[in-house]
């Protein structure tokens, strides 16, 4: 009966996901590409905060000691992509049809990447959870160790992508203090999550994590050019 | 599709992973697997018995059954689908398994000791132990044959749960810590019925079903690439010590001494001591030195010849001497034919041969009583043979004295029965009581020495256990001296037995203690042979008796190598101008064995090795249909037909955990549904409107 719990888990963790794929990234084989590309970048990005992990003996044990420099690795990783793809960007002028770059042109060039970024953090971080909600047993310290942890890792993919389109727009522009906003955010919203640590204090984190989410839902919203007229405008049309 | 697949993946990686993850260790709690016994699964010819879970394992909330009142109030009151209950050892039994098996809501039992928990009587085994394939039948005293209705029940106590049919697994706590853990959780979380509930799950994964013929025809279909069966034959050797020398070219008539080695429990690999049957080998032992210190020129005199068989697997219908009867119909007792050294093998030994059958069953309540069973059918038509036997028993004066065969009861449990099915042969049965066991914990785990009285905890040491256990050292002595006397005369055709025939109490004692109390001791270490000196590790516990899975020729388990080693140390003939290297290369032909024996310490490290040479052979003890892969019409109607089920490398697992109700567990898959369609519907919209919502500049 605890598949129940498991697709529960599964559709809260990645059911936007799912529907961002679906609907603006499965078409385009360009963007496809570009979400493999996020996601390697944060798999590199893991790779070096393990192997710091690894090489600081005496740390191993501080939780807090590797999210830090994995956040750091993480936002690292992030500049190099923006990096990456924008000599790409001038490259491919050249060897794309029109259709093509404009698949990837302006901001969805950073929204799919940062997508990948997204979902790859969200398989690795909640595996590990969903593989024993299958089981017959129950977290036994919190009741809603799975719901909670589904929560954060939607929270987070849809962060990173918000984050990426943040990050790129401010780095293209030279405007390196939004970059570094970015970065506190997400240093923030992680550590966050060493609250989960105590009994009790993880729907804070839950909490907290989703309001700023939606303020950078809409921080991305108003960097991409997007307006409250837009969304009034929007609405009327449909009628 | 591709990311499905993708994902798929990812999932199943972590699946594996997760065993060792944070999470599960928050989760679960492991139990380890060693501190456990656990029920698994036998076959038969026409059964399977004994416990298992479904392939996942079995989960159930956990119940606790420690009273009269809360054994009725979970039979009663108890509304979840699925239980397992924690059963106090004195609530264990066939009754409550039974009505465990009744109620459907059952998925595991685990059994544990309460503090303080006195031993009640209790057996697992049937309460007529070998009527299956017994001696009588409708035709020939059917007043004896059944058991149940009429007839004696030998063992009042048994109330044959080894037979069992169990669809759950059960296993026992062999640990305090373990038991209170479970106890602890059961009493925090379950008291009211609210979840989250303590649970468990249970794993026990058999792979053999039915019964032996369809398992072992499955086992032999090859239906992949990798060959796997599903269970084997239980089987193990018969030890044969002939006192004479064997011929190669004639069999004189022979004296069937015998006893059965091995011993069963409910949870078969994990058995004790079984302490009371193993008294009778221990005897037969002890008789085997009375006789074996007759000079060579005694020996070779006598008429008949005596030969010790210590038989495996007769808690399973008689398995070896089924299989040592259908050897000698084939001739190939004590050794199997062999074309190409024709004349180097004794001469077979057929069961036309055997003149009288002595046999020792169960001893250790052994009070000055001795009973000589032997079986009033045949008894009634040729009494002679039999009353000569008794008297020659009684005739050697001891403390026990032989008391009359209790009247209308049928020949005890024996393999003597199944002898008599093939040719009517003179037989005794030595054991302590008459109509009923004295022993009432008959193959039950409780059946240590304990239970024939000794006393002992951690801290006893070693000489006093000797020392508890000097007065039924002595009676068994004493037995095994009348049945000295008996045979000599039986096989010398004189009155008087010489005075060597005789057996040191402190040799039994030593016996008992080495097999019953601790297997690392000095007599075992003195009879081993040299070359497996480095092979043997000997525990500071008594050797388990299971019989367990045949392991094929020249693989003796531990107690019947000793017990063999022990026989040819007692009834051998010591080389003492042999070393190692020529004793091992000395045997002319078969009909005897040289064998390099440690020998006693003879100053403080080095010891006195000796080589001894004894007709001491091995024979296998398991059915023939089984090691053939021969079955016939009838081998549904043939004894020791008897498989144990095979099981995977991680097949028994035992682990807690809280459980959720179902309702919130519904309420996270309402919520993953809320949020997969407000993902979907808030996308398509951003989707379609993406022209409108991302324009930098307004519409004019």
């Amino acid at each position: 009966m605890t598949l129940m719990v498991f697709f529960g888990c599964v559709f809260i963790a990645f059911g936007p996901s799912m529907a961002i794929f679906v609907f603006t990234v499965m078409k385009h084989p360009l963007r496809i590409i570009l979400l493999v590309i996020g996601a390697f970048f944060w798999l590199l990005s893991l790779l070096f905060s393990a192997l710091l992990w690894l090489a600081v003996v005496p740390l191993k044990q501080e939780l807090a000691f590797s999210l830090v420099f994995s956040v750091i690795f993480q936002e690292a990783f992030r500049f190099a992509l923006f990096k990456l793809l924008n000599k790409a960007e001038s490259g491919l002028d050249e060897a794309l049809t029109d259709e093509e770059k404009h698949s990837i042109s302006g901001h969805k060039l950073p929204y799919v990447s940062g997508f990948g970024f997204g979902l790859m953090y969200g398989l690795f971080s909640i595996v590990n959870v969903l593989s024993s909600s299958i089981g017959p047993g129950n977290v036994g310290k919190s009741e809603h160790f799975f719901l909670i942890s589904a929560f954060l890792t939607n929270c987070f993919i849809l962060l990173h992508l918000f984050w990426n389109i943040i990050a790129f727009h401010a780095l293209k522009h030279n405007s390196y203090y939004k970059a570094f906003l970015v970065l506190l955010c997400h240093m923030f919203t992680s550590c966050l999550s060493l609250l989960n640590l105590q009994q009790n204090t993880s729907f804070v984190a839950v909490l907290i994590d989703h309001v700023v989410l939606v303020v950078v839902a809409l921080w991305a919203f108003f960097t991409v050019g997007g307006s409250f007229r837009n969304v009034k405008t929007s609405f009327s049309c449909q009628s | 599709m591709k990311k499905i697949t993708y994902f798929c993946f990812i999932i199943n990686l972590g699946l594996s992973l997760g065993q060792n993850s944070l999470v599960y260790q928050l989760t679960y709690t492991d139990f380890d697997e060693t501190h456990y016994d656990k029920c698994v699964r036998l076959l038969n010819g026409s059964h399977q018995i004994g416990c298992q879970s479904t392939n996942a394992g079995n989960v159930g909330v956990l119940h606790i059954i420690d009273s009269q009142k809360t054994k009725e109030d979970f039979f009663n009151k108890g509304y979840l689908k699925s239980y397992v209950t924690l059963v106090d050892a004195s609530f264990f039994g066939k009754s409550i398994v039974q009505r465990f098996k009744a109620s459907g809501k059952v998925q595991g039992v685990i059994v544990y000791e309460p503090d303080n928990f006195i031993v009640q009587p209790w057996s697992p085994e049937l309460s007529c132990p070998g009527n299956r394939f017994g001696l009588y039948n409708s035709s020939s005293g059917s007043e004896y044959q059944n058991c149940n209705s009429g007839a004696n029940q030998w063992n009042p106590t048994g109330d044959g749960l080894t037979e069992e049919d169990i669809p759950f697994p059960v296993f026992y706590l062999k640990n305090s810590t373990d038991r209170d853990r479970l106890i602890n959780c059961t009493n925090t979380h379950n008291q009211d019925d609210t979840y989250p509930l303590c649970a468990v799950q249970m794993k026990s994964r058999m792979f053999g079903a039915v019964d032996s013929q369809t398992c072992t025809r499955r086992s032999n279909w090859q239906t992949s690439l990798t060959a796997e069966g599903y269970c084997d034959p239980i089987g193990g050797r018969n030890i044969v010590s002939s006192l004479q020398k064997l011929s190669t070219s004639s069999t004189v008539g022979t004296i069937l001494v015998t006893a059965p080695i091995d011993s069963r429990s409910f949870m078969s690999s994990f058995t004790s001591p079984g302490s009371d049957l193993a008294t009778g080998f221990i005897t037969l032992l002890a008789t085997s030195k009375a006789l074996g210190n007759l000079n060579s020129a005694d020996k070779s005199s006598l008429t008949k010849n005596i030969i010790f068989t210590l038989l495996e697997g007769e808690a399973f219908d008689n398995l070896g001497t089924t299989r040592m009867l259908y050897d000698m119909k084939n001739g190939n007792f004590p050794l199997e034919k062999d074309e190409k050294n024709k004349n180097s093998l004794p001469f077979p030994i057929k069961i036309d041969n055997i003149t009288n059958v002595v046999e020792f069953r169960q001893l250790g309540n052994l009070a000055d009583k001795l009973y000589a069973h032997y079986d009033p059918v045949s008894y009634s038509k040729n009494p002679t043979e039999i009353d000569q036997m008794v008297q020659q028993l009684n005739s050697t004066k001891t403390s026990i004295t032989v008391a009359n065969q209790p009247s209308n009861i049928g020949l005890v449990p024996s393999s003597l029965q199944t002898i008599l099915r093939e040719r009517e042969i003179p037989g005794v049965v030595l054991t302590d009581y008459g109509k009923n066991f004295k022993n009432q914990r008959y193959f039950s785990r409780y059946d240590t020495l304990k239970n024939l009285g000794i006393k002992y905890n951690d801290s006893t040491s070693d000489d006093e256990v000797l020392l508890q256990l000097q007065p039924l050292a002595k009676k068994l002595t004493d037995v095994a001296t009348m049945a000295a006397g008996i045979l000599y005369k039986l096989a010398s055709g004189k009155t008087t037995v010489p005075t060597d025939v005789k057996v040191e109490s402190n040799l039994t004692a030593q016996l008992l203690y080495c097999y019953l109390y601790k297997a690392n001791c000095s007599l075992f270490q003195k009879v081993l042979p040299t070359n497996q000196v480095s092979a043997v590790k000997l525990p500071n516990s008594p050797l388990p008796r299971y019989t367990s899975v045949y392991q094929g020729a020249n693989t003796l388990t531990l107690p019947s190598g000793f017990a063999s080693y022990l026989l040819v140390y007692f009834t051998g003939v010591s080389q003492p101008h042999l070393n190692q290297t020529t004793c091992v290369a000395n045997a002319s032909d078969q009909t005897s064995r040289y064998f390099y024996l440690s020998g006693p310490v003879y100053n403080s490290t080095t010891r006195n090795n000796t080589c001894v040479m004894s007709s001491t052979f091995d024979t296998a003890a398991v059915s023939p249909a089984l090691q053939q892969n021969k079955f016939d019409k009838d081998s549904a109607s043939t004894a020791g037909l008897w498989t144990e089920s095979r099981w995977s490398k991680n097949a028994f697992k035992l682990t807690m955990f809280l459980q959720q109700d179902e309702t919130s567990q519904g309420m996270v898959l309402l919520a993953g549904c809320i949020m997969l369609v407000l993902g979907f519907t808030s996308v398509y919209f951003v989707n379609s409107k993406a022209n409108v919502l991302f324009r930098s500049t307004p519409p004019l």
